[in-house]
């Protein structure tokens, strides 16, 4: 070596030495390489595939996608705007299976309008049974709170079961995990899939809410509650989570309760104090237009709440609700 | 050539080596601990944890009226599962300092219908407390004798003790039922507190026009503007007008100025237009905003001013009411 500082140490030393700790680098890196778990950790107890849910819509008829039937009574209300579509039987055929998700997220009393109302749940139920002809009804929901409670303090477990529906608790088992086809967070997570496995239509049913997050809870923020797992970290993108989730469930039909909305402090309101009543049920095959709509119950415009906007960019439907023009209908007092 | 090494060289590359292999083994063990609730189906369903009470936690049982029990066990939410009883409320919470939330049903001897649920935040504070029941608190309320800031809506009673912030929120409208949740609250707004519950700024607005109950803590955000957090806000009344006052105490004159400048710069950005004030005893910026006038001052360490209000004359009265009062405060809070 010639260099100065470094005349003690000879080029063969240096090599020795080079190539020592390049077989140490090699030597991690193949280790890396032959450890490498390129699946991550999956559940011991069930190796599954990722699943899809079906598509449960009907074939769009021109002119009967959208009702907004106005009306002061629930049950005769929700009647009107279905019949004015088609009839029930134009969705639930003999034999059908029909799964109901209703917004079941808090233990609360039906007053508050937190959750859906179980009286129209329970209509929905008894039209799929009485005139839809239907072999059998479910009703489910992964609850934010103890799903128990909630359909117990809710109303809903008992409205529902007097129409003769089966409830069904989320139970792990009943989960598997699936992943949104172009989507940025539904990615390998787990959702409610157990009560979709053998259901002919599925049924959305929520109300009017004021969001502290994401503006709205409607129709599509309702299946929120398919999903498992630490599903509050999706709060952080809360426009992106609602509109993956439009894309991701296909309904035969949604119902958005308007009768009471809740204007304030919500999700979880508190008092009768947040409600207004605007005596308005939406139903709709098309979500997208259903909670469109549903955005001027609550004083706001579609363009106020950006996963409608993204919704129907992903192909769920469409925000310019009037272009498809709803049936308008009105229940007298 | 030397035939070994230094000392120096020797410790370094042990200590080296030592890292390495600590490093390695941190990798090792940190490798099973992933997000199970993600990944592992049996974690899907919310869970929460009743608790027998504890002696170190408020027992909400004893403060019930007779004829009530408990309907459910206690349940005790931390910051990390707040969302499992309140969901999308959470944020709320969390951003305002929430440290924890007990809660407890109670439900009539003779009619099961009449329930109701008791939620007990810790919210750290009175400030931070004040802050949560003030964002929330409902327009057609009525006020409570209870505490300082407490009132009644239909089915509910709020209000704030110390640091905590409680709700007890009724299944029925009954009377029996609201007589019994009027009775929890007495007795929770009646337990002895550590933590002193006065809050500083609110001295600073004036009494006259004030309008009850409408004070208002933004702890981030006040008005869309990022830069102003930490600003009180009240209602007046003036005749057939009503205007919102606000004000934020800064740690100094320099920093309430540069507030003042950057929200000023922040309404022009969205569309203020600079106009002049209409009294000159007014010594502040005055702005139109679509019909509607925002006025910034800047007393001592106070950012001050009046938000969004429909009647320019009765916007500068507040104004000058309010900077008249800050100005006398800050004198005799200066004297002690």
């Amino acid at each position: 070596m010639t260099e100065q500082g470094n005349e003690n140490f000879p080029r063969r030393a240096f090599l020795a030495r080079a190539a020592k700790a390049g077989a140490c680098v090699s030597g991690a890196c193949a280790a890396a390489y032959l450890l490498y778990d390129s699946k991550g950790p999956v559940p011991a107890s069930k190796k599954q595939q990722l699943v899809t849910l079906p598509d449960f819509s009907v074939p769009a008829e021109p002119g009967r996608s959208m009702c907004i039937a106005t009306g002061p009574d629930r049950k005769q209300t929700f009647n009107k705007a279905i019949d004015s579509l088609g009839g029930i039987e134009r969705f639930v055929k003999t034999g059908d299976t029909v799964l109901i998700k209703p917004n079941v997220a808090f233990a609360t009393p039906p007053m508050l309008g937190a959750t859906a109302n179980p009286q129209l749940v329970a209509q929905v139920a008894r039209l799929c049974y009485s005139r839809g002809n239907a072999k059998r009804v479910i009703v489910t929901d992964n609850s934010i709170n103890d799903p128990a409670s909630c359909f117990q303090l809710s109303g809903i477990g008992t409205a529902a079961r007097q129409a003769g529906a089966e409830i069904l608790l989320p139970k792990p088992t009943l989960f598997a995990h699936t992943t949104l086809s172009g989507g940025e967070l539904i990615r390998n997570w787990p959702i409610l899939y157990g009560p979709f496995e053998k259901v002919d239509k599925v049924i959305g049913i929520t109300p009017v809410k004021d969001h502290h997050r994401s503006g709205a809870s409607m129709t599509m923020k309702n299946w929120y509650g398919l999903l498992g797992g630490r599903r509050n970290i999706f709060h952080q993108n809360i426009n992106t989570i609602i509109a993956e989730l439009a894309m991701m469930v296909r309904p035969t039909f949604v119902v958005l309760d308007g009768t009471q909305v809740m204007m304030t402090n919500g999700p979880t309101g508190g008092s009768v104090s947040d409600l207004r009543r605007t005596n308005t049920i939406i139903v709709s095959t098309d979500q997208v237009a259903a909670d469109s709509f549903g955005a001027t119950l609550l004083d706001l415009t579609p363009s106020d709440l950006p996963y409608l906007r993204k919704a129907q960019a992903g192909g769920a439907g469409t925000t310019d609700y009037k272009s498809l023009k709803p049936v308008i209908a009105e229940v007298a007092g | 050539m030397r035939s070994g090494h230094s000392k120096t060289e020797s410790i370094v590359s042990v200590v080296m080596l030592i890292l390495l292999v600590l490093a390695g083994a941190g990798i090792f063990f940190k490798q099973f601990q992933y997000d199970a609730e993600r990944l592992d189906i049996t974690l899907a369903v919310a869970q929460t944890s009743p608790q027998p009470d504890a002696d170190d936690q408020i027992n909400l049982v004893s403060l019930l009226p007779a004829g009530f029990a408990a309907m459910t066990q206690r349940e005790n939410f931390g910051r990390d599962n707040l969302y499992v009883k309140i969901n999308g409320k959470a944020d709320l919470y969390l951003q305002s300092g929430f440290v924890e939330l007990l809660c407890r049903r109670f439900v009539s001897d003779e009619d099961q219908k009449l329930w109701a649920e008791i939620f007990l935040y810790d919210m750290g504070s009175a400030r931070n407390a004040f802050a949560v029941y003030s964002t929330q608190r409902r327009a057609n309320a009525v006020q409570l004798p209870l505490t300082k800031f407490s009132y009644k809506a239909e089915s509910a009673v709020f209000f704030t003790t110390a640091k905590y912030y409680v709700e007890i929120i009724a299944a029925d409208e009954s009377e029996k039922l609201n007589d019994a949740v009027l009775t929890v609250a007495k007795n929770i707004a009646k337990l002895p507190q550590k933590h002193e519950d006065s809050i500083g700024e609110l001295k600073f607005f004036p009494e006259k026009g004030l309008i009850p109950g409408s004070f208002k803590l933004h702890l981030t955000s006040a008005f869309g503007f990022e830069g102003l957090d930490d600003t009180f806000s009240a209602k007046y009344r003036l005749g057939e007008e009503t205007v919102t006052a606000f004000l934020s105490k800064r740690h100094s004159l320099k920093e309430a100025n540069k507030v003042a400048d950057d929200y000023f710069q922040f309404m022009i950005d969205n569309g203020a237009v600079i106009t002049s004030a209409v009294n000159d005893k007014l010594a502040g910026k005055v702005l139109d905003f679509y019909d509607s006038t925002e006025i910034i001052l800047v007393s001592g360490n106070f950012i001050l001013g009046v938000h969004e209000a429909y009647d320019r004359l009765s916007a500068e009265k507040v104004a000058i009411m309010l900077k008249q009062k800050v100005t006398e405060v800050a004198a005799i809070d200066r004297a002690r």
